[in-house]
């Protein structure tokens, strides 16, 4: 904002000099203020923000317990849902694999020639892994980290019962015959990082 | 069989109990699909269909049909349950008709998202419905 004199120096008949006027230079004087937008923006954030820690105190005020007429304590129906229902995701998983859906080259994290790719054929092996029920967040739209690959469940059981199937598969697959035809030895699946 | 960009409109997997496989055959749907179809002439509404053929044990839990739909991004991702035992017991050619028939079902649960004005969905279910129509199609879609 650029600010200049309008008038010079004034003096009354007393002797006592008046201020100078100061304005705004009418063409510097922007049509909008370009931080009023980020002003909006900052002070909706902040609302949304009071509003969200609003909402986790009224949800915290919700005892975990309730107690009945006899004094005796319990634990409260959304407590007592929400275990349920997480038991019931552990105790319902499965152990899948990826296998290619077509002969073609696949990423390769741990292929000894540092070249990152492998080339399957139709139904081999990429990956194994396991899920649990309510695991929504694991490949949405079909994307398992390469394409071309159908998701198979090979065991179901709990959670526990899938990680360990998980590792057998994981550790004995250079012993599958289509592992064990390449002229290099690869310890675990080419679609996993690690042993597990 | 066609060359299948990585990078394409339709896409068709499957979550499927091992011992299913293969007649749960996804080839002809990919391929077909990806040659007949071209969402652009419906409108502006869908950029990418994802559909996935879920066929699991009878008492699973683990994994559930659904349908979800970005706005922002123009993409629908859609899974249809085919029953287990209808799978197992059907001859290679009704278990194609099976997922003929999960498929058309995942095009109308588009109508379950604000499509309405953009993406003309019915022409997308009858242009796919033509290519179930024709003789041994999914023959000719992994032959071609």
């Amino acid at each position: 904002m650029r600010l200049f004199k309008t008038d010079t120096p004034k003096t009354t008949s007393t002797g006592k000099e008046i201020p100078l006027k100061v304005s705004i230079h009418p063409e510097s004087k922007p049509n909008s203020d370009p931080g009023t937008g980020l002003h909006f923006l900052l002070i909706f954030i902040a609302l949304g923000g009071v509003l969200f820690a609003l909402q986790q105190m009224a949800e915290g005020k919700k005892s975990p317990i309730v107690v009945d007429e006899s004094g005796k304590a319990s634990l409260a129906p959304h407590r007592k849902e929400k275990l349920e229902r997480e038991i019931e995701e552990i105790d319902n998983a499965a152990q899948y694999a990826l296998r290619a859906e077509n002969d073609g080259y696949f990423p390769c994290y741990t292929c000894p020639d540092g070249k990152g790719t492998i080339y399957l054929y139709k139904g081999e092996l990429w990956r194994v892994g396991t899920t649990r029920k309510g695991d929504k967040g694991r490949y949405p739209k079909r994307d398992y980290g390469a394409p071309n690959l159908t998701f198979f469940i090979e065991f179901e059981g709990t959670y526990s019962e899938c990680l360990k199937m998980e590792k057998i598969k994981i550790y004995n697959y250079p012993l599958l015959p289509e592992a064990m035809k390449r002229d290099f030895i690869l310890a675990i699946p080419p679609g996993n990082l690690i042993d597990n | 069989m066609s060359y299948l960009p990585d990078e394409r409109q339709i896409y068709v997997s499957g979550r499927l109990w091992h011992e299913i496989y293969p007649k749960v055959n996804l080839s002809p749907f990919i391929h077909a699909l990806h040659e007949g179809i071209n969402l652009t002439k419906y409108g502006e509404g869908l950029n990418k269909f994802y559909f996935n053929f879920l066929v699991v044990l009878p008492k699973s839990k683990v994994l559930e049909p659904y349908a979800y739909y970005s706005r922002k991004k123009k993409e629908a991702d859609i899974s249809v349950k085919i029953p287990y035992n209808l799978m197992l017991n059907a001859s290679e050619d009704e278990a194609i008709k099976l997922m003929e028939e999960a498929y058309l079902k995942g095009i109308d649960k588009l109508k379950t998202f604000s499509l309405k004005n953009t993406f003309d969905i019915d022409g997308f279910k009858k242009d796919v419905k033509s290519i179930f129509a024709k003789e041994k199609w999914y023959e000719l879609a992994v032959a071609a």
